[in-house]
């Protein structure tokens, strides 16, 4: 297909960077009222008294909600909706007796469940006397004791055993090298640029919002039911969002609170996400405790691979790091173990964020190799090549295209692996050590069903409606190439109408699967339009020439793909190596990544400027966790300690190296028509270890935790 | 935050009259105290804006460098009176914030700034320097950013900047005036340990306004430079750091000054301990005894023991480099 595989530039780029793309937060009405939230220090506790008579006569405060004010919002509460809600995600796994009460919604009880929890929401005209407001309510509480109840084993998560063992009753042969030990990840907060908004408007009876979020149709779901009124009343548009990596993937009770809080005054109601909510109100990445056992024959063929989480959730909360992911079908190992150990604490519950469980799961054991490959004096890429999967063996399936050795090869020659030297300590430069590390990244490449409807004027000009959103991987622009190149038009002539609940439902951006989702059903929806025209005015002449001849002022059509199922007969993975160069000047601990390789094998590569943009975010994502990421929690009041942009550091333009995509490019022969799959996640999984392997080849000190510490980083 | 007053005086005159009146607070570059309103601070009434008055020269004066207190932190830093004669002053600048804030900071707000510690700019902490007497949650759960010298057991709260720990490196003396007085106060003698009443942060008196600071033009001051470590490379504050100005003669050291920041309450400097290393060549082992008596009562946990580690490479580092100029 021509036109596609471009360098497009975003399409919305201008409109983004100009301030003329509106985000959720934006959108002004005449008489719109601003909500904020006063947030509880600490957790578990009673709010034993809440005084809020100064904020509520406070000029141009028109309303103050607490716990006591619930029957005015008229939350309605069921199972089904809080199977709906991000509290939802993993209940079932857990099957606890906790994952039966009902979910965590604010303002509804005195009981305060975590730290940063809403214990009253401030109404007023503007952000200002809200905030001001806030200051004037009064409260006191009595914190309760704590005591986390024993772990629990929780069964199947993301279509996968959460505590499996394979082969367990075989023997696993001659091991003449064993590792073990423990990994360390941290909290990490989301954070994205665009902080969460919601704006609820109503208009006799039915309900536009304007709304942050990662999927508009999810998201109209759960907020229609909680309103106990007909989907079709509710319309959610997000049009533009700032970014989520997950924190705007599932549906938080406040979405829903906006629109209770406008029903009942009877206005349009901004609700604002701080800085300091974002940290709590949206989820985060928990904290990881993993151990890794790896044992080996002579030949560094894995005999056992065992890989044990224990990880956190909230009280009533079913989100859990699933580490073990790619442990489970990754690498070849006679037996395989894995197991998941999930304890309850008085925390706001976690939720993905950007490859969640791979991400974490991965620095344990791709650092965990490079112990192995140390112990057995094998080199790294050699170890995994042993150990290479030709399929599926979790599954039982072929992968529908793997060309990961491939990823190891292009690697190693990019970044000039032959310099490396087994030795540690061995490479100097500048006064500084020098150290090459790598490591496998790998990520479920899903599909689900999407519709896309295209709308052609009599002026030549197409519209492209879906409900899929842009969280700024560059879906808008991937839909006006494709649209282009299927029907011969400039993309001039395009327009694409994204995030709106009553457009075509396509998925959550999330998982990477959006472009192997959408990019399929806006290809039918060209042959439907095209089809079309055929029948109506014969084939032969540009669109517009065909469309001039129909006589008609427009024509729409709609396309569907099917995506994938979880009957289908090979397994859809994206796969890559990373491979990285630090430098360490240990006498001051000063640690610079000095460049980083990254291939990927993600089938076709649809628009390469985006692609790699997606896997340098995904990288320096990676970087940022492995060098500064740490979220902490006081631990008497279980609360986040650095809930703001000024105490929890993120990667500034400094730290980054020069980051070098390469794209293998091979269509995936089964996936779709275009050979491509997702790629939005990939670039993270495994880029930590790779730091923290080179790392141990710079030093011959090895980081089982990250962010890295000052006792790894400085020499004695 | 409640609204304020805004006022303009053209001079320091007027400025100095507007700061008699109760419940007024001065404001410089603004990037302290408007950060701090936005956080949930309580607000003076009137706020005294200073950015009409006329503060802003570099100049030679006699044996010293003046500098006005509302001459920004990036003019001071890009000044070629300050790169020939004070380097350290201009390194530790641009080491700190971001362009932006240098670009709106001053050198008089600077030196006032307000700590970083998470608990006092969050307001809902208990925090004795934000509310006197509310105690110190740092003491029982410090974070890795915590001081480990001139602690007290009321607060542990390290000293944010870094072109102070450089002036105290340089000597540098602050002039102030008040309505009928004025003065001096070297910067070594300028912070208030945080003891008992960590509110009180420096020695400058009641409704005074600092008018500038004076660098003595030294041999030393020429050869001086300025090192921070910190977990990112740009705009965040000191692990460590140190300032130092050294001049040798025949391979021996014969004036030193160094001070270091991101680990104390204060910018530090310990006189005593610089006379060690005087008359004697520059080596590992003058340089560990010197950096041992300065961590001697060391405050240390194990959130900010790396402290002492990083102090000591970043010393090594900055004098090595100064002994090779």
């Amino acid at each position: 297909m021509s036109g596609i595989e471009s360098r497009q530039p975003r399409v919305d780029a201008i409109d983004k960077v100009t301030g003329r793309a509106v985000y959720a937060a934006d959108v002004r009405t005449s008489d719109c009222l601003v909500a904020l939230a006063l947030r509880s220090p600490l957790a578990p506790a009673r709010l034993k008294r809440i005084d809020v008579a100064v904020a509520r006569v406070l000029p141009g405060v028109v309303d103050v909600f607490t716990h006591l004010d619930a029957p005015r919002l008229d939350w309605t509460s069921s199972s089904e909706i809080d199977a709906l809600g991000a509290e939802g995600l993993g209940r079932a796994a857990m099957a606890d007796s906790a994952s039966a009460q009902p979910a965590y919604r604010p303002l509804i009880d005195d009981f305060i469940q975590f730290a940063g929890q809403w214990i009253a929401v401030v109404v007023a005209e503007t952000i200002e006397v809200a905030r001001e407001a806030l200051g004037h309510i009064v409260f006191e509480l009595d914190q309760l004791p704590f005591e986390p109840a024993a772990a629990i084993r929780p069964g199947a998560f993301f279509g996968a055993d959460m505590q499996y063992g394979f082969g367990s009753d075989v023997e696993t042969g001659p091991t003449s090298v064993s590792v073990s030990a423990n990994y360390c990840t941290p909290m990490q907060l989301h954070q994205p640029m665009e902080p969460t908004a919601t704006t609820a408007i109503w208009n006799d009876g039915r309900l536009t919002m304007y709304d942050s979020t990662q999927g508009v149709h999810a998201t109209r779901a759960y907020v229609a039911r909680s309103l106990g009124i007909p989907e079709d009343r509710v319309q959610v548009q997000a049009p533009f969002v700032g970014g989520g990596f997950g924190a705007k993937n599932q549906i938080w009770p406040h979405q829903a609170l906006a629109a209770h809080l406008a029903r009942a005054l009877g206005r349009p109601v901004r609700l604002q996400l701080t800085r300091n909510d974002m940290a709590v109100a949206s989820g985060h990445r928990s904290g990881t405790r993993q151990q890794v056992q790896l044992d080996a024959d002579a030949q560094g063929h894995l005999t056992r691979l065992r890989h044990d989480s224990h990880v956190f959730t909230s009280l009533h909360g079913g989100f859990f790091e699933p580490c073990g992911l790619s442990s489970l079908m990754l690498y070849t190992a006679r037996r395989i173990d894995v197991s998941h150990h999930v304890t309850r604490l008085p925390i706001p519950t976690p939720t993905p964020f950007r490859a969640p469980g791979e991400t974490p799961g991965s620095f344990a054991l791709e650092t965990a190799l490079d112990e192995l490959a140390h112990a057995t004096g094998l080199d790294p890429v050699e170890l995994r090549l042993r150990n290479f999967a030709e399929r599926d063996h979790y599954h039982g399936r072929d992968w529908s295209s793997n060309h990961l050795r491939d990823c190891y090869r292009i690697g190693a020659e990019r970044i000039g692996w032959e310099r490396r030297q087994a030795i540690p300590r061995s490479l100097r430069r500048d006064g500084c050590l020098v150290g090459l590390g790598m490591a496998t990244t790998a990520y479920p490449a899903p599909a689900l069903p999407a519709g896309v409807r295209l709308v052609l004027r009599h002026n030549g000009s197409l519209r492209v409606e879906t409900s899929a959103t842009d969280i700024g991987t560059g879906m808008r622009t991937l839909l006006a190439q494709n649209a282009a190149s299927n029907l011969g038009i400039e993309i001039s002539q395009i327009s694409v109408h994204l995030g709106d609940s009553d457009l075509p439902e396509a998925p959550t951006a999330g998982r990477s699967k959006s472009t192997a989702s959408v990019l399929p059903a806006c290809a039918d929806a060209c042959r439907n339009l095209q089809s079309l025209l055929d029948a109506t005015v014969g084939s032969g002449g540009t669109l517009l020439e065909r469309m001039n001849k129909s006589g008609l002022p427009e024509l729409t059509v709609e396309g569907r793909a099917n995506g994938l199922s979880a009957g289908e007969s090979h397994s859809f993975y994206s796969f890559g190596a990373h491979f990285a160069e630090v430098e360490l000047d240990e006498k001051i601990g000063r640690l610079r990544v000095s460049r980083v390789v990254s291939v990927l094998d993600c089938g076709t590569i649809l628009n390469p400027q985006l692609a790699e943009s997606q896997i340098r975010g995904g990288v320096i994502f990676g970087l940022g966790m492995a060098l500064m990421e740490e979220a902490t929690r006081h631990p008497q009041t279980h609360r986040i300690l650095n809930d703001n942009l000024a105490d929890y550091a993120v990667p500034v333009h400094a730290d980054i190296p020069p980051i070098d995509v390469v794209f293998l490019n091979k269509p995936d022969p089964i996936i779709n028509d275009f050979g491509a799959r997702g790629l939005g996640e990939i670039g993270l999984p495994g880029l930590a270890a790779a730091l923290g392997n080179a790392l141990f080849n710079a030093t011959n000190r090895r980081a089982r935790s990250v962010p890295f510490q000052f006792d790894i980083l400085l020499g004695s | 935050m409640a609204s304020s007053e805004w006022l303009f005086p053209r001079t320091t005159k007027a400025a100095l009259a507007e700061l008699e009146i109760p419940d007024t607070t001065a404001v410089a570059g603004g990037t302290t105290v408007l950060d701090l309103l936005k956080l949930g601070f309580s607000s003076s009434s009137r706020l005294v804006d200073l950015s009409r008055l006329d503060m802003r020269e570099i100049a030679v004066v006699g044996r010293n460098l003046h500098i006005g207190a509302m001459v920004t932190n990036s003019t001071v830093a890009r000044s070629d009176l300050v790169l020939q004669s004070h380097p350290a002053l201009s390194e530790a600048i641009l080491m700190g914030a971001s362009e932006q804030i240098r670009n709106a900071a001053s050198v008089g707000g600077n030196l006032m700034q307000a700590c970083r510690c998470s608990y006092f700019r969050a307001t809902d902490w208990p925090c004795n320097r934000r509310q006197p007497g509310s105690g110190c949650p740092a003491i029982s759960n410090p974070m890795a950013g915590h001081a480990v010298l001139g602690t007290s057991p009321h607060c542990i709260a390290t000293h944010p900047s870094d072109m102070a720990v450089a002036m105290l490196a340089l000597d540098a003396m602050v002039t102030w005036k008040g309505q009928d007085n004025e003065g001096v106060i070297s910067v070594s003698d300028f912070y208030r340990l945080p003891g008992k009443e960590p509110h009180l942060l420096s020695h400058l008196p009641e409704g005074a306004l600092i008018t500038g600071v004076e660098l003595p033009r030294t041999r030393a001051a020429r050869n001086s430079g300025y090192l921070k470590l910190r977990g990112r490379t740009s705009y965040e504050f000191a692990s460590a750091s140190v300032a130092a100005a050294l001049e040798l003669a025949c391979g021996e050291v014969c004036s030193v000054a160094i001070a270091f920041g991101g680990v104390a309450t204060v910018p530090w400097r310990d006189h005593e301990a610089e006379a060690t290393l005087l008359g004697r060549p520059l080596s590992t082992e003058a340089t560990n005894e010197f950096l041992d008596r300065i961590m001697v009562n060391a405050d240390l946990r194990s959130e900010t023991i790396h402290k002492i580690g990083l102090a000591r490479g970043a010393l090594h580092h900055l004098l090595e480099r100064l002994a090779r100029s």
